[in-house]
């Protein structure tokens, strides 16, 4: 009796020291950044494919300060000031900083992120798009502008185990993308985070991507984009891309409604071989 | 006692079923007004995508369509008639909490189709389409729910 209790109760303790090994943060190592020629250019597509101004926007202007509330099903964010201010924005940041918050959601002080930040797909870009992301951030106006903390604060520890989940599923699928397409879609575009199922772990289902989901809201549902073609949703990539880039200014009415009237704005700045790739991308999907 | 429950009960299920094809009469009217509205700027989206030549007279006849079919929805959002109603509409309940708001998107969108009616050279068209297409999804934006 008195063993089985021994042994209980060193289970109970490995277990306990295991969850708290896996829950640590785990960041990156100085070594995953090559050497590298940064191109603003390339890190203003990155920027706008990656949708930062939709969330990061300030309550007035059209630098991504900040502090516009964005409402979730844990509470309400105020997503931080990404310009390059050195005390309240990002502009004291390094480079594996950057790296480690958007492909590991770790803070620069070693803090977990929510996932509200979508790191769970920006973790599938390539190391030198977001050094481009980087350079392109910098460029921009720094903006004073301190950000309100989300009052859930305390839960920041428990997202370690969540992410070891989360993230060890997105390497695998990484490997799989093959064009710049399903890149954009699947990385910097994020379009699993609304378009895909999640599991009872708020993990994006694997098993059937971008075949809709419930609206995180709780209201409604964000479509499908898989067999576009064969439902009549579109004719052809072209219809797609003449979609992505125009919307409702060339009648296409289904492009605003819950969140997705801002993606649409940030893909009519991409250039037109960018949006055509998404759209063919979409449109192979069965 | 009794009585008066069942009366009450009955009470309320004769207005519920007054109530209903009120309500349903309306939002099918905005819903087709909408679907007007749609079918006429999908003509001049033919148009900037080269499918149709610029013709003034149907971009006329299509402006005037969008705004009188704009004005027609405009005066079919009582409240009571958003999803409360038990009936299908994307109508977001956010029309009913700023009221001000909705009536304003919906005046820049008329303003814009009567703009759009005014275009005579084509060169002044796609500016006053972008126009046009930007007052739907201002709207939309905020005020239509997703899909059910
Ligand atoms: C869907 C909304 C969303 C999008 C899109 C988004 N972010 Fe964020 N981001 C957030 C939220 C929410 C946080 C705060 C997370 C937290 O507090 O745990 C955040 C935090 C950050 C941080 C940490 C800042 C700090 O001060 O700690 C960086 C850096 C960042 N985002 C960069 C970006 C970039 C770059 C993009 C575009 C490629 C982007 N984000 C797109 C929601 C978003
Ligand atoms: C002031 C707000 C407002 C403006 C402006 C507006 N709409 Fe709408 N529209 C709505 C709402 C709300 C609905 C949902 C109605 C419902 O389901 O009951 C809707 C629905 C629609 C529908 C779907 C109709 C159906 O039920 O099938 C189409 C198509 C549409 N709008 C096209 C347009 C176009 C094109 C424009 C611009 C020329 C436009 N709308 C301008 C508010 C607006």
């Amino acid at each position: 009796m008195k063993q089985a209790l021994k042994f209980l109760g060193g289970t109970v303790i490995i277990t306990i020291a295991a969850l708290i090994y896996l829950a640590k943060p785990d960041p990156l190592p100085q070594t995953v950044i090559p050497p590298h020629q940064t191109d603003v250019k390339n890190g203003q597509v990155m920027y706008n494919a990656g949708g930062c101004i939709s969330c990061h926007k300030p309550e007035k202007g059209n630098l991504p300060s900040g502090g516009s509330p964005l409402k979730t099903p844990i509470g309400t964010f105020y997503p931080p000031n990404i310009t390059p201010d050195k005390s309240t924005g990002i502009g004291s940041w390094s480079d594996l900083d950057f790296i480690n918050a958007m492909q590991r959601g770790i803070s620069p002080a070693g803090r977990h992120y929510f996932p509200a930040f979508p790191y769970t797909s920006y973790s599938r870009m390539k190391i030198t798009d977001l050094l481009d992301l980087k350079a392109y951030l910098m460029t921009l106006k720094p903006v004073v502008a301190s950000s309100r903390q989300f009052d859930k604060n305390y839960l920041r520890p428990a997202l370690g185990l969540w992410k070891q989940l989360a993230l060890a599923d997105n390497s695998s699928r990484s490997s799989k993308q093959q064009n710049r397409g399903a890149y954009l879609v699947n990385g910097p575009g994020h379009c699993n985070e609304c378009h895909t199922r999640r599991n009872i772990f708020m993990i994006t289902d694997t098993g059937k991507p971008l075949a809709g989901a419930p609206h995180i809201d709780g209201k409604g549902k964000v479509p499908s984009l898989r067999n576009l073609k064969a439902r009549k949703r579109f004719s052809d990539a072209k219809d797609l891309n003449n979609a992505l880039r125009f919307g409702e200014i060339l009648g296409y009415d289904n492009f605003s409604s819950g969140g997705m009237g801002d993606v649409q704005t940030n893909m009519s700045r991409l250039p037109n071989k960018d949006t055509m790739a998404i759209a063919e991308y979409l449109m192979s999907l069965k | 006692m009794q009585f008066s429950a069942k009366s009450l009960i009955m009470a309320a299920t004769l207005s519920a079923m007054l109530a209903l094809p009120a309500s349903a009469g309306v939002i099918d009217e905005r819903q087709e007004a909408m679907k007007a509205v749609g079918g006429a700027i999908k003509k001049l989206a033919a148009i900037a995508k080269g499918q149709m030549q610029f013709d003034a007279n149907i971009v006329k006849s299509s402006a005037m369509t969008i705004k009188s079919s704009l004005e027609t929805a405009s005066s079919r959002f009582p409240e009571g008639s958003g999803e409360e109603s038990g009936i299908k509409t994307r109508a977001n309940p956010e029309i009913w909490l700023d009221e001000e708001g909705f009536a304003k998107a919906m005046k820049k969108a008329i303003a814009a189709a009567e703009n759009m009616a005014s275009v005579t050279k084509g060169e002044d068209f796609m500016p006053a389409l972008g126009q046009l297409g930007g007052a739907c999804k201002n709207c939309h934006k905020t005020f239509r729910a997703p899909e059910k």
